[in-house]
């Protein structure tokens, strides 16, 4: 075919509407959370002391939660033009993991080593390491679809980032059923998890962000 | 740009033949750094097009549209560059001749060839009618027994699985 055929049947075409990452986001992303909050939580119920001492466990579990999902999100439309320079949203991938081993270690220097192995493994991490990464992967899908609306230029970034936000939404989920309140575990493993997400999100981005 | 996006077809045409040959340039440089095959830049030049328009909405239209136009071309040659990555040649005087035999001649490129043949039968015909043929859609649509609508969607799914085709692995 001749470039200035092409060029015919763009011009076509011109008239489909440009469907866009951020519309698409804002339309599905609410309702993957939702159905991934009330079907988990109407199976597993929310901790019972949440009105009362689990308060601000939760609360600083949600923040976490809104944290990831939002430095994700944000990092991920901005990474969805081919303009964009990667790098930066490349450094966004080591912020909560970083600021989870400070916290991790910072909890280690101020309190005694016998019990603080107990703080860190808790009695549920394994449930932690699995319940988060299934969460997290219906917004992670919907996340990546939305992407695809977008031209990156970094597919696995991207992906990774994506991973991120849908972790963050797992975790606000998650952080309302879990009873495990020591901050190295909450550091550990619930960041742990994300990036477990994070690189499932890379490995699909790799593939299903290349345009 | 801002006119096309708007709907202006006319001003759409204009600009997508207007960017052409800049597209042809940085297509021709990317593959001559990189020792590809210049038999390649008109396949870079199409698939750049293509992806211009398919992904038109991630232009932020506040911004200049040369830097995004030069980030596109770059990823294209350089997905062209990793997609043929198992046959590289490189021969700099068929790159001087070939240059000279073609200064930027609108060529026929094998690969959106190759997508085209890998359509359905109705999408190819649609494809080809149209920009072959330069027909409307209203027209094509006669032809075909299709609304004009359908023909426009038909078209622009059309498009689509061709870029997903010269984007994949390896064709």
């Amino acid at each position: 075919m001749k470039t200035e055929q092409l060029i015919g049947a763009l011009v076509a075409d011109l008239d489909t509407p440009v469907s866009d990452v951020k519309s698409r986001l804002r339309r599905l992303l609410p309702w993957s959370a939702l159905i991934v909050a009330v079907s988990f939580l109407s199976v597993f119920g929310l901790r019972g002391d949440v009105a009362t001492t689990g308060l601000v466990p939760v609360l600083g579990k949600v923040t976490l939660g809104l944290v990831v999902a939002t430095l994700g999100l944000v990092a991920a439309v901005h990474l969805s033009r081919p303009d964009r320079p990667a790098a930066a949203a490349r450094r966004v991938l080591f912020l909560v993991p970083m600021m989870a081993a400070m916290v991790v270690a910072a909890d280690f220097l101020l309190s005694g080593s016998p019990q603080w192995s107990m703080r860190l493994f808790g009695k549920s991490f394994i449930a932690c390491l699995t319940i988060i990464p299934l969460l997290a992967a219906l917004p992670l899908g919907v996340v990546l679809w939305s992407l695809r609306d977008g031209a990156t230029p970094a597919p696995a970034t991207a992906g990774a980032l994506a991973g991120f936000a849908s972790a963050g939404i797992a975790i606000v989920v998650y952080g309302l059923y879990c009873i495990e309140d020591a901050l190295p575990f909450v550091a550990t493993w619930y960041v742990l998890a994300s990036c477990f997400v994070a690189v499932a999100g890379a490995v699909a981005g790799r593939v299903l962000l290349r345009w | 740009m801002r006119m096309a996006l708007a709907g202006d077809q006319a001003a759409y045409r204009m600009l997508l033949v207007a960017i052409t040959p800049h597209l042809r340039t940085i297509a021709r440089n990317a593959l001559q750094r990189a020792g590809g095959s210049p038999s390649d830049i008109e396949d870079v030049v199409q698939d750049t097009l293509l992806a211009v328009h398919l992904k038109r909405g991630t232009w932020d239209t506040t911004m200049p549209l040369t830097p995004w136009l030069n980030a596109v071309a770059r990823h294209k040659a350089i997905d062209t560059l990793r997609r043929k990555g198992g046959r590289i040649e490189f021969d700099l005087d068929s790159f001087a001749d070939d240059v000279v035999a073609a200064p930027g001649s609108g060529d026929a490129s094998v690969d959106v060839q190759t997508a085209l043949s890998g359509l359905e039968q109705r999408q190819r015909t649609i494809v080809e009618l149209m920009a072959l043929e330069g027909r409307s859609a209203s027209e094509v649509g006669a032809k075909l027994d299709m609304t004009e609508g359908a023909v426009r969607v038909a078209l622009h799914r059309a498009l689509k699985s061709m870029a997903a085709r010269l984007s994949g692995p390896k064709p």
